[in-house]
């Protein structure tokens, strides 16, 4: 089966970083017009195109700046008409804080994860994060109680990242407690200390990109919108 | 002072957002189309439409105004896609525009004859 060529790594990231710039926008106008040039792209390129076909038709299509600024234009409530200050949840500290509560916050799940009981154990060369189903992810939550609630109500209300991106960010830390939870007790299962410490280690790393995804990727982003924020506060 | 001439895109961008609108509602009078077709008539002589992205604002802009209408149709290869056509507000909208584009093209062309030391 095809893959359509909209889901082509080029074009998904020409279409988020265009959705990304009409975040002032109504969303059904907003939605309107990322379809429009989505089918755009859709009609203009094979299926089967190479990225070379889909940098030359994105070249035809322009920059996304350049369909930023022709959305914004020319309506009584354009941004480009008055500047405006920027609202406080788009402020330079709040990916910074945003930064740290998930820090904080994963650094409590890996904390409970190696505290568990029956927890990584490293004789004769095993590894395991949890004994038990329950071992991590109850216990990872209860110690993130105050941490992760504030971090997702602080990015919930900021408009430095999208809905998916929120979803992201709030999942990252129960997803990574349960993947610590039940990894290690189902690779026992499967292979016996073999599989727990296969399947510990392989956690293990999927925490990490998991950290680096959301601890590092994610208030990188919101930092370039921040910078978005106040050229749009100075009318530049 | 330092003072600095426009380069010929700012112009052309500035001449642009004047009447571009209106050459959408002219390429929809005919009949209705879809975006890809519409940018492609209009991105032909490289001087309307610079970015075939940038027609999409502005059809989301006439349609919120009540000039363009939309509408799903099958398509022969492929999945289904959105026409537009003009209303009668974008057809009432356009006549009006092209009796004031010829009064302004006038105009602007009896300026640029007169204008002291000016070329035509």
């Amino acid at each position: 089966m095809t893959t359509p060529v909209t889901d082509h790594p080029l074009v998904q990231r020409y279409l988020q970083a265009l959705d990304r710039l009409l975040v002032d926008l109504e969303p059904s106008e907003r939605a309107e017009i990322v379809e429009g040039v989505r089918d755009h792209l859709a009609d203009d390129l094979a299926d089967d195109a190479g990225s070379d076909d889909v940098q030359a038709a994105l070249a035809r299509v322009g920059p996304v700046e350049a369909i930023a600024e022709e959305a914004t234009r020319g309506r009584p409530s354009s941004v480009r008409e008055s500047a405006r200050p920027v609202p406080g949840t788009a402020r330079g500290w709040v990916p910074n804080v945003v930064m740290a509560l998930q820090l904080v916050a994963l650094g409590f799940v890996l904390m409970v994860a190696v505290q568990a009981p029956g927890t990584w154990r490293a004789d004769g060369g095993d590894v395991s994060l949890a004994a038990e189903y329950g071992d991590v992810f109850a216990p990872a939550l209860l110690a993130n109680m105050l941490w992760w609630p504030s971090l997702a109500l602080l990015a919930g209300m900021s408009p430095l990242w999208t809905t998916w991106e929120w979803v992201h960010l709030v999942s990252a830390v129960p997803a990574v407690a349960l993947l610590f939870d039940v990894a290690p007790v189902l690779g026992w299962h499967l292979d016996q200390d073999r599989g727990m410490t296969v399947a510990s280690i392989a956690a293990l790393v999927v925490g990490v990109g998991v950290w680096l995804y959301t601890v590092w990727w994610l208030p990188h982003l919101a930092r370039l919108r921040v910078e978005l924020f106040r050229a749009r506060a100075t009318g530049a | 002072m330092r003072r600095m001439v426009p380069s010929d895109d700012i112009i052309l961008t500035q001449l642009r957002r004047g009447a571009l609108e209106y050459c959408v509602l002219s390429k929809l009078a005919p009949t209705e189309r879809y975006g890809r077709e519409l940018a492609g008539e209009l991105s032909a002589d490289g001087v309307l439409l610079d970015g075939d992205g940038t027609l999409y604002p502005l059809l989301a802009r006439l349609r919120r105004a009540g000039h363009v209408t939309t509408v799903w149709r099958e398509s022969g290869s492929g999945p289904p896609r959105r026409y537009y056509a003009l209303t009668t507000s974008g057809r009432e909208t356009l006549d009006r525009f092209k009796s004031s584009w010829k009064v302004f093209r006038d105009a602007v062309d009896t300026a640029l004859d007169e204008s002291p030391g000016g070329r035509p």
